[in-house]
Formats: structure tokens, sequence, C-alpha cells
């Protein structure tokens, strides 16, 4: 069963935020950025443990709601013939990622397993493939974007800084929404599904629309993070909905733990330093992820966080 | 209450080539505890999860407090009124007891948006639970219970759904001659607000406890009734009886 | 009409293709339930010993003996070093083990090769056109590999469906205590398995090197288009999957050629609809 952290956990993570939040004062302005590159993952992470820590769903499809987040903005910036507002452009990538992952969910759902692996990577490949062979998203190298407005306009010198807050608030909003959600009765079903599908059928809970319903939600929160990528680097790629970033996400999900609720976020801090260092030492980043992935699948059973119980 | 409460009318299924249930019919009434039996392999099992709804029938249709729900999936059938329970254990071990019997009551009471509230103590949860003698037990872990704990935690989340209907898939297997009877007597007063479909092996069991009897043999209906007719079955002595309880 | 009927040809064969990578998936889960991702890069890795071989000189017929028998080897070397472990673990740790062995082998290939793109000459004997219905031609190596890819086609279906190992194989997709029944080591089965899944796909690779460029992405195409088989036609089905792949292998090609921009996804299109009407597979038995 998944847990949350208790009151010390929720504590020690508040701490953890407020160290990140002060990184301005003392970081290089790199690693503020790459702060927020973490965070973002940390969100999109996040919203992947709700199909596989919560549910059991291990989806290959997040990626492309996620990157759908991001072209929502490209996407509305062109209707609007500039920037959109941050109001508008945050729920307008979450409504996109939502319907998608509704429309992939509502086929994807009706198989199990293996099967739904292959259709979610098949499905989300084909989003990946609307975006990198046809016009609509600007082509497949990609394209700059105008960043949303947010309510003041940012000098570019604070613009690290306030990403940063930004991107923070928006992590920790989304995790103490999960948290709440896995306290009510849907999140307990949730867990339900994830410890005995089959009894939970019997017991007459309609399990095909409690997936559904995370499946949409864990989409639209992907979609979120999305928007906040493309706010904070204002560029857009068809990379961003490919299955390795949905791979990238499950990795985020694992070295974290899967038992525990915040454990994605320590999963993203910790892949991102893993990447930051292979960059570092060597030019051979794959390898360095590579040897990171099977270490981790081959050890760490628990993840960061622990077991579970 | 008129009528049978579950009504299975010529029910068959083939797997391939073989007739795992052939042509049974059978109907519940409240009050009623209906045990079927027969040697293994005579289709009883199948017999429950075509009830239960866990797969369809070839032929035949099953009619639910009258309405028909041959087409419907399992969980529609389980919040129209049926609760079941499984051979094997099958409940939520990492879970507690108490959230194992309430996830069975919210299933039957909560719907939609409802959902997004926090969970309440349900009485109709607790109370199941206190019928089978869990309640000491309902803060611990679902899988740190002994095998008899479990077998009746079994029942407790089907009750917790108050549904009209039990089938009960061999509550007793696995259990030591000591368990077994006050199990027998729980079914026996289960059967009093439900109407219950027993499937079990213990001979003594079924025949001190049950109303109807219902011998499957290969799939079919080898006879019907209630205890002394069927003891006195002839059929039935060589078919079946003659072998098991000698 | 002779454009349509070289796209027809070019659909089936490509088609072939992509049966010799999806069988191999197929097979691998059916029997042992493991899911491989780096199946697409089996591909690759084929297209590049393909490449590597005939730069040296040798001939290309040599490279695919080498392409199958390396393949071979190197299957039941990943299954004894790591899927052996893999095959009671959840879905999860499946996928990111096989995500691992893509990254690695892409290093791997980069290390030992490089990242370019390279092309692979077909080979002279059969670098000419055959007439095939008037004035249609149609190229003489695509025509060999038509054959080559039936020929593997044939013999994997005798294999599984002839054979005593074959039986075993079977049995342990529906009932592995049946395989310890008929006396075979369940151990050896699987490596087996893993072992005539992965030479395919690198065969597949090595046979396609001449038709395309050899670049470091080619196998992800072909991994996307394979699952897509294989949830069309049916998990652990090998007739399914032959099938299954033919007509994606016609649906894309003649996408791409009378439609271009929307082929990508009348494939994706066509799996929907599948999984609407039968999500078990349109071509199982269930």
């Amino acid at each position: 069963m998944m847990t949350s952290a208790g009151a010390r956990g929720n504590l020690l993570l508040a701490l953890g935020g407020a160290v990140v939040a002060s990184m301005p004062l003392w970081a290089m302005p790199y690693h503020v950025q790459l702060a927020s590159t973490a965070l973002i993952g940390g969100m999109f992470a996040l919203s992947l443990q709700l199909l596989v820590g919560a549910t059991g769903l291990v989806s290959l499809a997040h990626g492309a709601f996620f990157g759908l987040g991001s072209y929502a903005v490209y996407l509305l910036s062109q209707a609007l013939g500039g920037a959109p507002s941050v109001f508008l452009s945050l729920p307008g990538a979450m409504l996109l990622a939502g319907t998608a992952a509704a429309m992939v969910g509502a086929l994807a759902l009706r198989t199990q397993g293996f099967f739904f692996l292959m259709t979610t990577l098949a499905f989300g490949q084909m989003l990946f493939f609307l975006f990198h062979d046809t016009p609509i998203g600007g082509g497949m190298d990609g394209v700059f974007i105008p960043r949303p407005d947010l309510i003041w306009p940012v000098p570019k010198a604070w613009r690290a800084p306030v990403f940063l807050w930004l991107n923070l608030g928006v992590l920790a909003a989304m995790y103490a929404g999960l948290w709440a959600l896995m306290r009510t009765m849907f999140g307990h079903a949730l867990l339900g599904i994830r410890a005995n599908e089959s009894r939970m059928r019997a017991m007459g809970h309609d399990v095909q629309r409690l997936k559904l319903a995370a499946f949409i939600l864990a989409g639209a929160l992907a979609g979120a993070a999305g928007h906040m990528a493309a706010l904070t680097d204002a560029f857009v790629s068809p990379e961003l909905l490919g299955w390795h970033r949905s791979a990238e996400a499950l990795l985020m999900v694992l070295l974290g733990g899967i038992g525990a609720l915040h454990g994605p976020i320590l999963g993203a801090i910790a892949l991102t330093t893993i990447q930051e260092l292979g960059h570092l030492i060597t030019e051979r980043q794959k390898l360095v992820e590579g040897l990171a992935i099977l270490l981790a699948v081959l050890l760490l059973r628990h993840g960061l966080a622990g077991r579970s119980k | 209450m008129t009528g049978p409460v579950l009504r299975a009318d010529g029910l068959t299924r083939r797997f391939g080539g073989i007739v795992a249930v052939s042509d049974v019919s059978l109907a519940l009434e409240t009050g009623t505890l209906h045990a079927v039996i027969g040697p293994n392999g005579a289709g009883k099992s199948t017999l429950v999860n075509l009830l239960s709804g866990d797969i369809p029938p070839s032929e035949g249709r099953i009619f639910l407090g009258g309405q028909d729900v041959t087409a419907a999936p399992d969980w529609r059938r389980a919040r129209a009124g049926l609760g079941r329970t499984f051979q094997r254990t099958n409940v939520m071990r990492g879970m507690t007891v108490r959230e194992n019997a309430r996830l069975g009551t919210q299933a039957a009471t909560v719907r939609g948006w409802g959902l997004l509230r926090q969970p309440v103590i349900e009485e109709a949860a607790e109370t199941a639970l206190a019928r089978v003698g869990l309640s000491a037990q309902a803060g611990e872990l679902a899988g740190t219970l002994s095998h008899g704990a479990l077998r009746l935690l079994e029942i407790a989340i089907a009750l917790a759904g108050q549904p009209k209907v039990l089938l009960l898939d061999e509550p007793l297997a696995g259990m030591g001659v000591e368990e077994t009877r006050p199990i027998a007597a729980l079914i026996r007063t289960l059967a009093d607000d439900h109407a219950v479909l027993l499937i079990e092996h213990d001979m003594d069991v079924v025949f001190s406890t049950a109303d109807r009897i219902t011998v499957m043999v290969e799939g079919r209906v080898l006879i019907e009734g209630p205890p002394e007719t069927v003891r006195a079955s002839e059929a039935v002595q060589t078919a079946y009886l003659g072998r098991e309880v000698g | 009409m002779t454009g349509f009927l070289a796209q027809v040809l070019n659909g089936v064969q490509y088609g072939l293709l992509l049966f010799l990578i999806s069988s191999g998936l197929t097979l691998i889960f059916g029997v042992m339930g493991v899911i491989n991702l780096a199946h697409g890069s089996l591909f690759m890795i084929g297209a590049y010993l393909a490449y590597v071989l005939t730069a040296a000189s040798v001939p290309l017929w040599a490279a695919l003996l080498a392409a199958v028998a390396g393949g071979a080897i190197f299957g039941a070397i990943l299954e004894r070093v790591l899927f052996r472990h893999f095959r009671t673990r959840e879905h999860l740790d499946q996928v990111l083990l096989t995500f691992a062995l893509i990254l690695l082998f892409e290093e791997a290939r980069a290390f030992l090769i490089d990242n370019q793109y390279h092309s692979v000459p077909v080979p002279a004997a059969l670098d000419f056109s055959v007439p095939v219905v008037g004035d249609f031609a149609y190229s003489a190596y695509r025509l060999a590999v038509l054959a080559a890819c039936l020929g593997v086609a044939a013999l994997m279906v005798l294999f599984v469906e002839r054979t005593r190992v074959g039986a075993a194989i079977r049995a342990a997709a529906e009932n592995p205590e049946m395989v310890a029944a008929l006396g075979l080591d369940s151990r050896r089965i699987h490596t087996l398995v893993f072992a005539a899944g992965t030479a395919p796909a690198m065969l597949a690779g090595a046979l396609a090197a001449p038709l395309q460029s050899v670049y470091p992405g080619m196998g992800d195409g072909f991994l996307i288009l394979s699952f897509v088989v294989v949830v069309i036609g049916g998990l652990g089905s090998i007739g399914g999957a032959f099938w299954a792949a033919l007509l994606i292998g016609l649906i894309d090609t003649m996408g791409k050629a009378y439609v271009p921009g929307l082929a990508g996804l009348a494939v994706f299109a066509m799996m929907a609809l599948v999984l609407l009407w039968r999500p078990t597979g349109l071509f199982s038995r269930a």
C-alpha cells in the first residue's frame, strides 16, 4: 500500500522546499535553472505516480501528455498571435493533455498488463509522430515559443529565480492535491485496484471508470508539468512527447520508490543529479544513465523513500 | 419477497470442446441455504463464476431480483445485490481488515463525486465484521491474519456490500475440524436474511445445514431437492456419495 | 498501375520484415512473460553488423548468416545473464531494464562503430530488376528479401507447430507445469526461445540494411510498429503476428505513398479500431 509522508515527513519536505527556494541567494544561476528542471521532472513523475504507485498501471504514453502540455502553449500563442496569459495557458495545457488522456485511456484501458504497455506506447508514439511528421507543431526540429505572461513582466535577470519559485509552487500544490486525493475514498479505491483488481470488481467497484479517471487526471497533471517546462525553457520540440520521456519518468518513480507518494520528487532530484554528474565526467551520458538504471533495477527494490511497509 | 432472488435458466458453459456446465437451472430464495455438491471437476466453481459474472455463459439466462443480468459484468451484478467469496482467499493483504470491509461497503453505497470525500466509519462494514467475529482484529493488516480469519474476512467483505444473495465458494476450504463448526453455524445464520448458495465438500456440514441440495456430476444436475431426498437417492449413492462419504 | 504494384510488393516486403521482428517479441512474451523494449535495438545491431562486415568485404550472404548466428548467441546470453532474473519481476522493472539496454546498446554502437549514417550496397549478383508483369520490373534484391523472409516465417511456423521443442514452447506459453511433465527443462526452453526470438530481429536488420540507410535510430520505428503488430495479432500467436504484420506493412507503405502526412496515423487508427472491436487481438482465438 502506498504511504504518504507523515507529519514529520511533510515537515522535512517543506524544509527541503525552503532550501530549494533559497537557492537564488547562494547558488549559481546555472544550478538554479537545473533545480527548475528537477522540479519539473518531479511534477511529471508525481503525476505518473498516480498511475504506477496508486493504481498499478505502467503507462508509456505519459510523455505524450507532458509534451502536449508544452505544445498547448505553442498552439495557444499561434491562435492568439502572441503570448497567452498563464491563467489561460495552464488550464489549456491541462485540458488538452487531459482530453488526449481520456481518448488514449478509453482505448488502452480495454487491455491489461503487457497489452496495456504496448497500446500506451503505440498511442503515445502516435502523438509524437503527429508533431514530428506534420506541421501542426512547428516541425520536427522544435520551435521557440513566447513565454506565457505572468501577472507582472519578469526582467531577464530575475527569470531563473522567479521560474524556480513558480515551479516550486506548482510542485507543492500538486503534491498537496495528490496527498489529499489519496486520503479520499477515490484514493482508497485506486489503492484497492492496485492491491487486488479482481476483488474490487467482485465487490462492485466500477474498476474501468476509476482507472480512466486516474488516467485522465494523471494526464492532465503531466500536461501541467509540460506547460511549466515550456514556460521555463521557452522552447518546445517533438522529443518532449517521445516514449523515452515516459521511461525517464518511470525511472524517477522507481528511483524514488513506488511505495511512497513523495518518492517521485526524490527520484527526479536523483535522476537530474545523475544526469548532470554524467555530463560533467563523461560525454557518454547514455552510458551513465543506462548503468544507473541497471543498478537501480537490480539493487534498489524499494526506492529512495524506503520500504512502504 | 415474491419469487426467487437469483434464478438461473439452462446455464451452459463450454471451454473449447469441453462442456464444464451443462443446462443447469436453479433458484435461490431469501431464507434458504442452497448447497451445491459434486466431485471435483463437476463444474461447481464454474457455476459460481457464471452466476457472479466472472465468465459469460455459452447458453442460458440469469435473473437477479427479476432482472435479466446475463450480459451484465460482475461489478454490476455486485451492485445489484450479489455478493461472493472466492475459493482461494482473495483479499487486499496490504490493507487493514476494516479497510477491506469498508471498500466492500463503499462499492455498494458511494458513487461519482461522492468518492472525493474522506472515508467515514461505515456501519455496514462494522456490522459485517462483527457478524463474522473479526471486530477485534479490525485494525490489523489482512496479511497478518490466520488462514481461518482470512476465510472469515472473505465472508465479511461480501457482507459489507449488503447483498441480497451470497455465493460462498468453499468457505471452509483448508479449515481444521474445530474451526469448521462455528463457521458452519455462521453460514446457517447468514441464510436467515440472505439467499445463500454454498459450494462445499464437507458432507456433514452440507447435510446438517442446507435446506436444499443440488448434486452436480460432469457439469449436469444429477438431482435437486431437500437433504433427505438427496441422501435417499440411489443415483447419488452410486454416482457420488458412495465414493466419498462411504 | 505499375507504381501501385510496386507499392504492394514494397508493403508485403516491409510487412515481412516486421514479422521477423514481432514474431520474436510475441514468442518471448508468450512463453516467458517478459517485455523486451530493446527488441528494436536488435534490429539496429543487425543492420550495423551487416554494414561492418560488408565494409570489410565480407559478402552479404555471410553477413546474414553471421546475424542469425550472432543473434542466437546474443539472445541466449541476454537470457542467461539478465532476463532469467526478471521473469517474475513487475512490468515496471522489465520496462526499465530493457530501456537501460537500449541506452547501453546505443553507447556500445557509438563506441565500437560511430553515430553516422551508412549505406550498404546491394550485392552485385542481385543488383538488377526482374520483369514481373508487362513492363513492370522489380528489384531482384527486394524479391530475394521477400523470399528469405517467407522462408524464415515458414521455418518459424514449422518449428513452433511441428517440432517437439515447439510443442514444449506452446505448452510453456499456456501452462509452465506441462513443460516439466513433458520431461523438458523449462530453463533451457527459455534460453532457446530468447535465442530464437533474437536471431530473426537481427536478421531483419541485416536484410534491411541495403534497402535503407543504416543509422542509430533505425530500430525505433520498427519497435513501435511491431508492438502494434503484436496487439493486432494477439499475444503469443505466431500466425496472428504474420497476418497482422502483412496488414500493417501494407497500410503503412500505401499510406506513405498515397496519403503522406497521415500515414503514421493510419496504422494507429487501425489499432484503435481493433482495440474497440476485439481487445485481445484480431487473430486471437479467445
